[in-house]
């Protein structure tokens, strides 16, 4: 899967229905997703799910670690949870969050500072992943989010070349428009051809759409493993498969789909 | 003591309603209410015994697990003593 679920932690339905929705990690929210009045009730109601759940892949984003963000690792680190989701990130905030937690983390960048610092925050023990808010960060630099997203080309390529280069999950910002399912599709295939590892989705009926977009296709798979028979039947550098030059490039590749496809075929 | 509240009374959710009284009275409203009304009352008494609170507790309930149900009377009580 390559899909990160958020779901609001005040949201006792969507809570206890989690564990049917096949994303990659569920994120439940006690941030943006819950007002200002309500931050109390859904630690609460967190709680005293997390208390007997054996639901995997969760972590929970937290408010600012500098004011409830420190009581709430303290109040769920104990639980069976991945980590935490860090809003406003920055190498300050991560120095911060390492005092409180062993656990997984899973930065946002979407400040300015963050942008410039990513690779700093992501060098961080326990940072398995980044993912870019794309609606916070626009709003930090004062533009509008469009449907192209090219007010974001340079955090984007940025956030995918830092993550592949401390091999981390690059996860794309959601798409909000939760009614567009054409428009997710086209978003999620960019996401992917620009080589993010994974999309952050905010409404169940986006999982299966960006899961079906990362997932290798049968085409892919079977062009993978004729590269793969290919290559151990030449000992030369490079041959070709279907008229098409192979080298050892290709042939990572290849292997790199097929494992991303038994990833998906056992999960 | 003050009146508090915590909870929804959207699906899955209940609406936790406290308010001051000398001796422990619990009230129950629920689409489910012959199934499970005697549970959501154990469930509130638990929380309202582990605390050591008596106080009138009125439940709104839309189908509510018991996790949602002594997560939103715990919260209810905290707002009601302002802790």
């Amino acid at each position: 899967m390559s899909s990160y679920l958020f779901i609001p932690g005040n949201n006792p339905g969507m809570i206890q229905s989690a564990h049917v929705f096949e994303a990659k990690g569920i994120i439940f929210d006690l941030e943006d997703a819950v007002s200002v009045n309500d931050k109390d009730s859904a630690r609460d109601l967190l709680f005293e799910f997390l208390k007997d759940s054996k639901l995997p892949n969760v972590y929970i984003r937290i408010n600012d670690i500098f004011v409830d963000g420190k009581d709430e690792i303290s109040r769920f680190d104990k639980f069976n949870i991945r980590g935490y989701m860090i809003p406003k990130a920055s190498v300050d905030v991560m120095n911060e969050v390492r005092k409180y937690t062993d656990k997984e983390l899973l930065p946002i960048i979407e400040t300015p500072e963050a942008v410039l610092t990513m690779k700093e925050v992501g060098e961080f023990s326990n940072v398995v992943g980044m993912l870019l808010g794309g609606e916070d960060l626009t709003a930090n630099m004062d533009i509008v989010r469009t449907e192209s997203d090219v007010e974001l080309k340079y955090a984007r390529h940025k956030l995918v070349m830092v993550c592949a280069y401390l091999d981390i999950d690059s996860i794309d910002t959601p798409y909000t428009d939760t009614l567009n399912e054409d428009g997710l599709e086209k978003a999620a295939t960019e996401s992917k051809e620009i080589g993010m590892r994974a999309r952050s989705s905010i409404h169940p009926n986006q999982v299966p759409i960006i899961n079906d977009v990362f997932r290798p296709s049968d085409s892919e798979i079977e062009f993978a493993q004729k590269i793969i028979k290919a290559s151990e039947l030449n000992d030369t550098g490079v041959f070709s498969v279907d008229g098409k030059m192979v080298d050892l490039p290709i042939i990572i590749r290849a292997k790199n789909i097929l494992k991303k496809a038994e990833f998906y075929e056992n999960n | 003591m003050e009146l508090s509240q915590a909870g929804t009374i959207e699906s899955n959710d209940c609406l936790v309603m406290i308010s001051p009284s000398e001796k422990l009275v619990i009230e129950i409203e629920s689409i489910v209410f012959e199934k499970f009304g005697n549970a959501i009352e154990q469930v509130v008494r638990d929380v309202l015994n582990e605390q050591k609170t008596i106080c009138k507790v009125k439940v709104v309930d839309k189908g509510a697990y018991d996790y949602t149900v002594r997560a939103r009377v715990i919260t209810a009580l905290r707002r009601a003593k302002n802790e």
